[in-house]
């Protein structure tokens, strides 16, 4: 996994004395640091530069969070969604692999951007939890970032999850393409957070997410989470097709199995690639040896460009195949995909999105 | 930010005179300030003929010879009708001030054409213009918006090979093609650039037929003249039966299929299992877009209440056949 250090930090002046602020400042104390005032000139400054995504992965803008704390993931029109919450506590990746979406979303704030003002998200965390209405949160911090690559760094993961042990109507799900877990040994969990890892085969790592953890690390992270106590969840999102795609997620489940008891695992998803067809020039431009564009991709019922049906029914019954041969009780989900693809796959499609959405909650509550 | 008066060079004597010159020791290769391409010189040589050069060229001595620093048009008519003089202002001063001057009597006079404005850009940066000035200050001076990508996108085209300029200054190639173009090795931007032309297609459908000649290249891992080349494109384009529009089509499809081979035999398969419901020829039936949605469309037209009753009927016969379950049997179950 690449070892990050940013060109540049800026900070807003109103977050300076934060300990998020301190914990990243002193965790790279000779990078140059500047103090903002008006992060809107520094934002519109970023997105206007020559090279703006890549220039804007390499410098941390650490800066308040002004909006509703909890979100509900948008889904995506005429997909069947989960029913996810989303807690931005960061936006941006440097792990900078290929095909990621975020090159595309963030085009108008391409910083790395933390907000650092954690006490705000906990009060509004406090005040959703409190209200007993009887409703049970997913909640995830990896939407718009990674959610341990900056771990490391930010420290986030030493207050959120002991924060999330004192409730019992909701779960933190940790998902990201790192073995950075370093921060989640000592913590007083209460098995309520999970933490997820995405998976790929070795070649797509190589390839595609060149600055991310391997296989083998990302496994025996799981594998120490899971003494640790913790549940676990497993993403194959996105799933890849390539000459070669059975037999590389075949090993890469093969791997799972041989490290990992099936019975801490709360959920595997599938997903395969898709993206907004304004990605495309992007990953031409910046990854030029890429050829996943390449594939046959048409825009779905919600402008999305995702693979030939035929080709993810497949991807998904082989996935769910091997995935079944390693245990059959392992609750497995599509993410983002049509009811009829769902029937195909699985000859059962969830009624809506607050099905799928109570079907995952009844695994963690 | 560098700030120029250009006005004060004409004005002032001291740095231009006026001088009679032998048209020989003008040196017409010498176009370091000049920003001309894509000559029409008939109607310019029609008017020296009637009226002589009533405008002098401006030029810089250069040891034996002169350089042109405005003028360019004229001297090459002056030259092409065997003049052996021909008065012009001889300037004095250095290289970026003769550039101005050049720059802005052109703006007083005439329009650029699109090469010509990639040709200003350029030029700038070589006598020391920043980026930014350019695009903040120069490229509205030459009717461009003062963007970064409008910049990056004119700078490239000077790069280009002539025939691809001639056709951008003709307007058959638009400056988001050129671009594109560019992206390609030279072998393979001339064969492109061969193709288009000779089926002279619209922009759009340039646009098209270079992504697919690219993503086929990608995707089989081979340069695209080896496409352009192969025996079947050969064919159909020395074709002497086929009009250019059939050309255009059957090349479209045959692209098409090698871009999307899945999606290409979904569609003849369900084309073929259709041509099997013995429909109407009014009634038209529609695949979901790409096969991603779940219910197929029905058309038709009719021109009164028999043709309609026909319609019906026909429809009502089709929806009990077992090929029409078939084809709904084969698109819920599209395997590869
Ligand atoms: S790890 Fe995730 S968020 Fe980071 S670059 Fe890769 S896909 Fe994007």
């Amino acid at each position: 996994m690449l070892n990050f250090c940013p060109e540049r930090i800026y900070v807003e002046r109103s977050v300076k004395d934060e300990s998020i602020t301190a914990n990243i400042l002193c965790k790279f104390s000779s990078v140059p640091i500047e103090y903002v005032e008006n992060p809107k000139i520094l934002i519109k400054k970023a997105a206007l530069a020559k090279d703006a995504i890549s220039k804007g992965k390499r410098r941390i803008f650490v800066t308040k969070y002004k909006g509703k704390v909890l979100k509900k993931c948008p889904g995506t029109k005429y997909h069947i969604c989960c029913n996810y919450y989303v807690l931005n506590i960061a936006t941006n990746c440097y792990l900078d692999c290929t095909y990621c979406v975020l090159q595309s979303y963030l085009l108008n704030n391409p910083l790395l951007v933390v907000f650092a003002n954690i006490e705000k998200f906990l009060k509004g965390l406090e005040e959703v939890f409190s209200r007993k209405n009887g409703k049970f949160y997913r909640i995830g911090t990896g939407e718009l970032t990674d959610s341990l690559a900056l771990d490391g760094i930010t420290n986030f993961s030493k207050i959120l999850v002991p924060f999330f042990a004192k409730w019992n109507n909701t779960i933190l799900e940790l998902k990201t393409k790192t073995d950075s877990i370093s921060n989640l040994y000592r913590l007083d969990h209460k098995e309520r957070t999970v933490v997820s890892f995405s998976l790929n085969p070795q070649r797509i790592i190589q390839n595609e997410e060149p600055n991310t953890s391997t296989l083998k690390d990302r496994i025996e992270a799981a594998r120490i989470c899971q003494e640790l106590g913790y549940r676990l969840g497993f993403h194959f999102d996105p799933l890849i097709y390539y000459h070669g795609w059975e037999e590389g997620y075949y090993e890469t489940v093969k791997a799972l199995s041989e490290r990992i008891d099936p019975g801490r695992i709360v959920w595997i998803s599938l997903g395969a690639l898709r993206f907004m067809p304004n990605l495309k020039p992007i990953i031409k431009e910046r990854f030029p040896h890429c050829k996943l564009i390449y594939e046959e991709l048409f825009p779905g019922l919600d402008s999305k460009l995702r693979y030939f049906k035929p080709i993810r029914v497949e991807m998904y019954r082989k996935l769910l195949k091997f995935i079944r041969s390693y245990n059959p009780g392992i609750f497995v989900y599509l993410c983002m995909e049509t009811r009829e693809v769902w029937e195909r796959v699985f000859g059962w499609s969830p009624m809506s999105n607050t099905h799928l959405g109570h079907l995952l909650d009844e695994r963690v509550r | 930010m560098r700030q120029k008066d250009t006005s004060k060079y004409l004005k002032d004597t001291s740095r231009m005179i006026l001088k009679k010159i032998s048209i020989d020791r003008i040196d017409l290769l010498d176009k370091r300030f000049v920003v001309t391409f894509g000559e029409d010189l008939s109607r310019l040589i029609s008017s020296i003929k009637m009226i002589g050069c009533i405008n002098p060229p401006i030029l810089r001595e250069d040891k034996e010879s002169f350089q042109i620093i405005s003028g360019y048009k004229r001297v090459s008519a002056l030259k092409r009708l065997k003049k052996k003089e021909v008065c012009v202002y001889i300037f004095y001063g250095e290289d970026i001030d003769a550039f101005f001057l050049n720059l802005y009597e052109n703006v007083c006079t005439r329009k650029f054409n699109e090469v010509e404005k990639s040709l200003v850009i350029n030029k700038l940066l070589d006598f020391g213009v920043k980026e930014e000035e350019i695009i903040e200050r120069y490229l509205p001076l030459i009717d461009l918006p003062s963007h970064r990508k409008v910049f990056d996108k004119y700078r490239k085209i000077v790069k280009l090979d002539d025939c691809i300029k001639k056709s951008i200054v003709n307007g058959k190639t638009s400056i988001s093609i050129a671009n594109k173009l560019l992206e390609f090795s030279l072998r393979d931007r001339s064969e492109i650039f061969q193709l288009v032309s000779k089926l002279a297609l619209s922009s759009n459908l340039q646009l098209e037929f270079i992504t697919y000649l690219e993503e086929i290249a990608k995707r089989e891992e081979i340069p695209i003249f080896k496409i352009t080349k192969g025996v079947e494109i050969k064919e159909l384009l020395n074709s002497k039966v086929l009009t250019p529009r059939e050309k255009t089509e059957k090349l479209r499809t045959h692209l098409r299929k090698r871009r999307y081979p899945l999606l290409s035999q979904a569609e003849s398969n369900f084309q073929n299992r259709k041509m099997k419901l013995g429909l109407l020829p009014r009634i038209h039936l529609l695949p979901p877009a790409n096969f991603e949605g779940e219910g197929i469309r029905v058309e038709f037209s009719f021109k009164d209440t028999f043709e309609l009753k026909k319609i019906l009927s026909n429809l009502k016969e089709v929806s009990e056949s077992k090929e029409l379950a078939s084809l709904l049997n084969s698109l819920s179950g599209l395997d590869i």
